[in-house]
C-alpha cells in the first residue's frame, strides 16, 4: 500500500512543541514521495505536481502555529494538495483552451512516450472528471477512507461514494471499449 | 456481472476472478505501478525553505507579477484571431479603395494639366499613398507586423498600475496592522512580531503559478527536473511566512488565548453633570430585534469559501 499517506499514526511521536521547520522537515521525510505520486496521478506530470506538494508544505509551515499536531497537519496536507492540484487543473485548462493547436505533423511528447502497460488506466483516469479522478486517486491509490477523502476534498462522504460510483462506471465502459 | 474490462489482462495482476471487487483491485493495482515509478527530484526541501525564507512582500509582488504575464498571455492569443480578422477586412477594404482611387487619379490627369514642379510633387505624393515606395512599403508592413501590440501595451500599463497599487495597499495595510498590533498588546505579544497578513489567507489564492501549463504531460519514464525554474518560481499566495518560524521559541498553547489584546473600551454611560437639553425621545426601531444576526442558531455563518487555511482539520 501507498506508504506516508495513510500511515496517521505514523507522526504520532511529533510533539507539539515543535517548531514549524521540524515538523516540515519530518513530514516531508515521511510523505513527499507519496504525495508527489498522488498529485501527480490528479494533474498528469511530476514537475507540477511537486509544486502543488511544495506549495502545501509551504501553507503547513504557515499555518503550523494554528495545526501544532500531526494528527492536524496531514489532512491539512492532503486537502491542499486537493485544492492545489485542482487550481492547477483548472488553469491549465484555460491556457490549453486559449492556446493554438499544434498542426498535426508536429510530434508531441504524448505521442513520441512509450505505451506502457498502465497507460491506458491511467489516461483513462485522467479524462474523469476533476471530483471523481480525486476520490479515486484519493481511495484507490491513497488507500484513504471514504471519509478521509471527503475531509481533503471538502464534500461529505456520500458524495464520495457516488463520485466512486460514477467513476468506476465509467472506467469499465472506457476500458472495457479500448481493446 | 462480468465486463469485457474484466477479461483483460492487466499486467502484473493476480489471475482474475469475476466480481466486483476485481476490477477494483485491477484499477487499484494499475495506479500504484503508474505512480510509483515517478521519484521526485531531491532539492524539494530546499525549495520549500527558500519559499518559507523569502519575505511576504517579495512572494506577493512576484505572485502578482506572474499573474499578469499569464493574463497578458491570455489576452495576447485572445486577441490574435481578432486582429488577424481585423487586417484581413483592412487588407479587403484598401484593395477596394485602392482600385476606386487608382480610377479616379486616371481620369483627373486628363481633365486638367499639371505644371511641371506640381506634377512631380504630385506624383510622389501618389506614391506615398499608394505606398509605391519600398521605404514605405516596408515601414507599412512592419506597422502591421506590429500592430497586435498596440491593444498589448494598455493593458501592459494597466496591470503595472494596478500591482504597484496593489503593493502600496499591501504596505498601508501591513503598517496599519503592526501598528495596531503595537498599540493594542505589544506586552502581551512579549517581542515577538506581530502577525500581520493572516487575514490575506484566502482560499481563492490556491494559484499554482502561469507556468504549470507550460509543462508538458509527463508520465512514467519522463524526467520532472524541466522547467522546474519556471514552475517554481510562483509561490502559494494563501502562505504567509511567519515572523520567525525557525528561530522562534515554541510557544505553548496555554499562552495563545492570553495574547489576544482586550482593547476594547466598553462604553459605559457615566453621569455628567453636563447642562444638557432634556432627552429628546427619538424613534428608534431597533427595539424589536436587536441583536438576531443569524435566525438559526445552530448554523453559524460560513465562510465564502473554507479553505485549507481556514478549516485546517476534521
Amino acid at each position: 500500500m501507498t506508504d506516508g499517506l495513510t500511515a496517521d499514526a505514523a507522526l504520532g511521536s511529533v510533539p507539539a512543541q515543535w517548531d514549524a521547520d521540524r515538523a516540515v522537515t519530518v513530514m516531508f521525510g515521511e510523505h513527499y514521495r507519496s504525495f508527489v505520486r498522488m498529485a501527480a496521478l490528479l494533474v498528469g506530470d511530476v514537475a507540477t505536481a511537486e509544486a502543488v506538494v511544495q506549495d502545501s508544505f509551504v501553507a503547513m509551515h504557515v499555518a503550523w502555529r494554528r495545526l501544532r499536531d500531526s494528527e492536524k497537519a496531514l489532512p491539512y496536507l492532503r486537502q491542499c494538495l486537493v485544492n492545489r492540484s485542482r487550481s492547477a487543473l483548472r488553469h491549465r485548462i484555460v491556457i490549453g483552451r486559449n492556446t493554438p493547436k499544434p498542426g498535426p505533423g508536429v510530434p508531441s511528447a504524448e505521442r513520441e512516450a512509450p505505451p506502457l502497460p498502465e497507460r491506458a488506466v491511467v489516461e483513462a483516469v485522467r479524462a474523469l472528471p476533476l471530483r471523481q479522478r480525486e476520490a479515486l486517486v484519493l481511495t484507490y491509490y491513497g488507500g484513504l477512507t471514504e471519509a478521509q477523502a471527503a475531509s481533503a476534498m471538502g464534500i461529505s462522504p456520500g458524495r464520495v461514494k457516488n463520485h466512486l460510483a460514477e467513476a468506476i462506471e465509467t472506467l469499465r465502459a472506457v476500458l472495457g471499449t479500448e481493446t | 456481472m462480468n465486463t469485457a474490462s474484466e477479461d483483460r489482462d492487466w499486467p502484473g495482476t493476480a489471475p482474475r476472478v469475476p466480481g466486483e471487487g476485481d476490477f477494483e483491485e485491477v484499477l487499484r493495482r494499475a495506479l500504484h505501478s503508474a505512480a510509483n515509478d515517478l521519484e521526485p527530484t531531491g532539492d524539494g526541501l530546499t525549495q520549500i525553505f527558500r519559499r518559507v525564507a523569502a519575505p511576504w512582500l517579495v512572494r506577493q509582488v512576484w505572485l502578482l507579477a506572474t499573474d499578469c504575464v499569464d493574463l497578458l498571455r491570455l489576452i495576447t492569443i485572445w486577441l490574435q484571431p481578432m486582429v488577424a480578422w481585423a487586417v484581413a477586412v483592412l487588407a479587403a477594404v484598401g484593395g477596394s479603395v485602392h482600385e476606386a482611387l487608382r480610377q479616379l487619379t486616371s481620369q483627373a490627369p486628363a481633365a486638367a494639366p499639371i505644371p511641371a514642379g506640381q506634377h512631380r510633387r504630385g506624383q510622389a505624393r501618389a506614391a506615398v499613398f499608394w505606398g509605391r515606395s519600398p521605404a514605405l512599403k516596408a515601414r507599412a508592413r512592419a506597422r502591421a507586423a506590429v500592430a497586435w501590440l498596440r491593444p498589448a501595451v494598455p493593458v501592459a500599463v494597466a496591470a503595472a498600475v494596478v500591482m504597484t497599487g496593489t503593493v502600496a495597499l499591501s504596505q498601508t495595510g501591513a503598517r496599519i496592522g503592526l501598528s495596531g498590533d503595537r498599540g493594542a498588546g505589544a506586552s502581551a505579544l512579549a517581542g515577538r512580531a506581530p502577525a500581520t497578513g493572516d487575514h490575506r489567507q484566502s482560499p481563492q489564492s490556491d494559484r499554482t503559478g502561469p507556468s504549470l501549463a507550460q509543462i508538458p504531460p509527463a508520465w512514467p519514464g519522463t524526467t520532472p527536473a524541466s522547467g522546474r525554474g519556471a514552475t517554481h518560481q510562483h509561490s502559494c499566495a494563501a502562505t504567509r511566512c511567519p515572523p520567525g518560524p525557525a528561530g522562534a521559541p515554541p510557544s505553548g498553547p496555554a499562552t495563545t488565548p492570553s495574547a489576544q489584546p482586550t482593547t476594547s473600551p466598553s462604553p459605559s454611560p457615566a453621569p455628567s453633570p453636563s447642562p444638557s437639553p432634556a432627552p429628546t425621545p427619538t424613534p428608534t426601531r431597533s427595539h424589536h430585534h436587536p441583536h438576531q444576526p443569524h435566525p438559526h442558531p445552530s448554523h453559524p455563518p460560513h465562510p465564502p469559501h473554507p479553505g485549507p487555511a481556514e478549516t485546517p482539520g476534521h
